[in-house]
């Protein structure tokens, strides 16, 4: 305790009274005297004391009138009462009416010091535990609030919330789930997902969260878990035990990406309407740099020449971009049809190899194509196969230094061909590499500054490629040339079905 | 004069039909020009071409209708036919596909833009 106890001695007898406050003098309690019981009572009323030494025998309000007054109104207060020994049965059922101990006449100053000790001692522990008593309720009051306060948060959610247990129970679920998911039981809590939920994507990706202890991210079309398309995050619960980490379960929440959709489909829309508007006359013009090059008389070894050459260049390269913005936006929409063809792999990619070489003889490239032994057919959409693959031959021949040469090889393995594509050009950097399949994203250096682009063909490459279930891989090495290699499972191979 | 082939050139853009023409007329033909596929008709029933070079991707009448038209009538089967198409229309239209091209019954087609010597060369290649 802070403060000082205060102790108060009432006897009345003068001796007595002086006795007790000599033998507590050393001692750093605050003394005060009363000599009757009325003074006493008197002097807890204005003061309030801590701990009162009380004479059981006096005229008056004897000790014991004292004592049921002080337990009645202030019971906090530690009775010690002093009685002769002749009297010692009184003081026992003063102790049974709530006095502390008591002290026998006559005493010696220790004794009484020890028991003032022990009562002080008692009220100070009591204090404790009332001051302890006092923060648990206090704390318990902040769980509480912490509680109302997550339950508010968790009901007042837009996003739908479902948490569920390792099998993939629902244990809980926030109203928004209901309103936003189409849900077949009521009440959810306690069934199985796959009961709740029609939609078996749903179960399985908490379930794959589960399994493979990681954030797994879906979207939803409308019409299938809801009338909204929805974007679901679900993450696994993880507790780290000794034992390792152990999954709780799960926590999926769903939020509403409609409008998103929405703006996003409005762009791509806009966007495929500006390109095709631009793409129509840009044709046109390419057409007329053709016709006002017959049969001109300038056009032999004069400066028009060489500017309708490049006119044609940058009005292909314009071309180029426009369509490569119109196939992405319809792409991006999802509203591309592949019309998916039986269709000769090794004679695709030679007629491409057909129209790439004006360009590679321009540049005295050589362009080597290896095919494997065997013919094989894959089944894609021959039009947007050939944008693709067009794509990357056109860039590998750009990205070639001249006189250099690009090297095409297939190979069949396990279902799948990998059509290999390597040049011997200015290479890519390890800073570069993670982005050449960026929109827009455009290597810039001394050394493709003549080289025109878009920063589109390779982000369509990937598109087309992921469409036909494909993977692309590109390994390179400033100096050492670009490698790109496109897998794509096959149909069929020459001989036997793969 | 008398001697000189027809063409009929059918593309629903005047400044590209204009451009095809000066290669054509250069490379020694008679050109008559329409801009969509039903005028392509009435202008084969007016005066027979020798050759028909036709626009996939027209209003009104697209290429594969008139080619189809043109393919099914006893008067006018024997009049070849150079499809042109810009493969970046069959990839983001998706209307007229390459297997639209292989399956038309047309005699030829060439991607947009034609190279002057190669559609002179395939021209001639029909017609003499």
């Amino acid at each position: 305790m802070d403060d000082a106890v205060r102790v108060l001695i009432i006897d009345d007898e003068k001796v007595i009274r002086d006795g007790v406050e000599r033998s507590l003098a050393d001692k750093n309690y605050l003394i005060a005297k009363a000599e009757s019981g009325e003074a006493g009572i008197e002097m807890i009323e204005q003061n309030g004391f801590d701990v009162v030494l009380l004479d059981l025998m006096m005229p008056g309000i004897d000790g014991f009138g004292v004592l049921e007054w002080i337990k009645e109104n202030r019971p906090h207060i530690e009775v010690i009462v002093i009685t002769g020994f002749a009297t010692v049965s009184k003081a026992v059922s003063a102790m049974k009416q709530g006095a502390f101990d008591f002290v026998g006449k006559p005493f010696t100053p220790d004794y009484i010091r020890i028991v003032v000790q022990r009562a002080v001692e008692k009220i100070s522990l009591e204090t404790e535990a009332r001051v302890l008593r006092e923060e648990r309720i206090l704390s318990l009051e902040a769980i509480q609030n912490e509680q109302s306060l997550l339950k508010t948060v968790f009901g007042c959610m837009v996003e739908a919330v479902l948490i569920t247990d390792p099998m993939s129970v629902v244990v809980h679920h926030n109203p928004a789930a209901i309103k936003m998911l189409d849900i077949q039981t009521d009440p959810v809590i306690g069934k199985p997902l796959s009961v709740s939920i029609n939609d078996s994507a749903v179960v399985q990706m908490v379930r794959e969260a589960i399994d493979s202890n990681r954030v797994v991210t879906r979207e939803f079309a409308p019409g299938t878990v809801s009338r909204r398309y929805l974007r679901a995050h679900c993450a696994p619960v993880i507790s780290s035990t000794s034992d390792g980490d152990k999954v709780l379960g799960s926590v999926t929440t769903f939020e509403d990406v409609s409008t998103h959709k929405q703006i996003d489909k409005m762009k791509s829309e806009f966007v495929a309407m500006v390109a095709h508007e631009l793409k129509s006359p840009l044709a046109s013009i390419e057409q007329m740099i053709y016709a006002l090059q017959i049969n001109c008389k300038y056009e032999e070894a004069n400066s028009c020449n060489r500017l309708h050459g490049r006119m044609t260049v940058r009005t292909k390269d314009l071309l180029r971009l426009i369509e490569n913005l119109l196939n992405l936006s319809k792409l991006e929409s999802g509203t591309v049809v592949f019309n998916l063809e039986r269709t000769n792999g090794h004679e695709i990619i030679k007629d491409i190899l057909e129209v790439a070489k004006p360009q590679a003889e321009a540049k005295e490239i050589t362009v080597n194509f290896n095919p494997c032994e065997d013919d094989w057919w894959f089944n894609v959409d021959y039009d947007h196969m050939r944008t693709a693959i067009m794509n990357i031959v056109s860039n590998a021949v750009k990205y070639t230094p001249e006189g250099g040469d690009v090297n095409i090889s297939t190979s069949v393995t396990g279902g799948f061909v990998n059509l290999t594509f390597q040049d011997s050009g200015i290479g890519i950097s390890k800073d570069d590499l993670p982005h050449i399949f960026d929109r827009f994203y455009r290597v810039k250096g001394k050394a493709t500054r003549h080289i025109t682009g878009s920063g589109l063909g390779l982000s369509l490459v990937k598109e087309v490629v992921e469409a036909h279930q494909g993977y692309i891989d590109v390994r390179s090495n400033p100096e050492g040339g670009t490698t790109f290699t496109l897998s794509f499972p096959i149909l069929e191979m020459a001989g036997s079905f793969a | 004069m008398a001697d000189k082939k027809l063409i009929l050139l059918v593309d629903d853009d005047p400044d590209f039909v204009e451009a095809v023409r000066v290669i054509v007329e250069n490379g020694g033909y008679e050109v008559t020009v329409a801009y969509d596929g039903q005028e392509g008709l009435e202008a084969v029933a007016e005066r027979k071409p020798d050759l028909i070079v036709l626009d996939v991707m027209m209003p009104v009448m697209n290429g594969h209708e008139a080619c189809a038209k043109l393919k099914g009538s006893k008067e006018t089967e024997d009049i070849p036919i150079i499809l042109l198409t810009a493969v970046a229309d069959r990839v983001t239209t998706s209307t007229y596909t390459h297997r639209d091209m292989l399956e038309s019954e047309a005699e030829d087609y060439m991607p947009k833009p034609v190279e002057p010597a190669e559609l002179l060369e395939r021209i001639k290649s029909w017609v003499s």
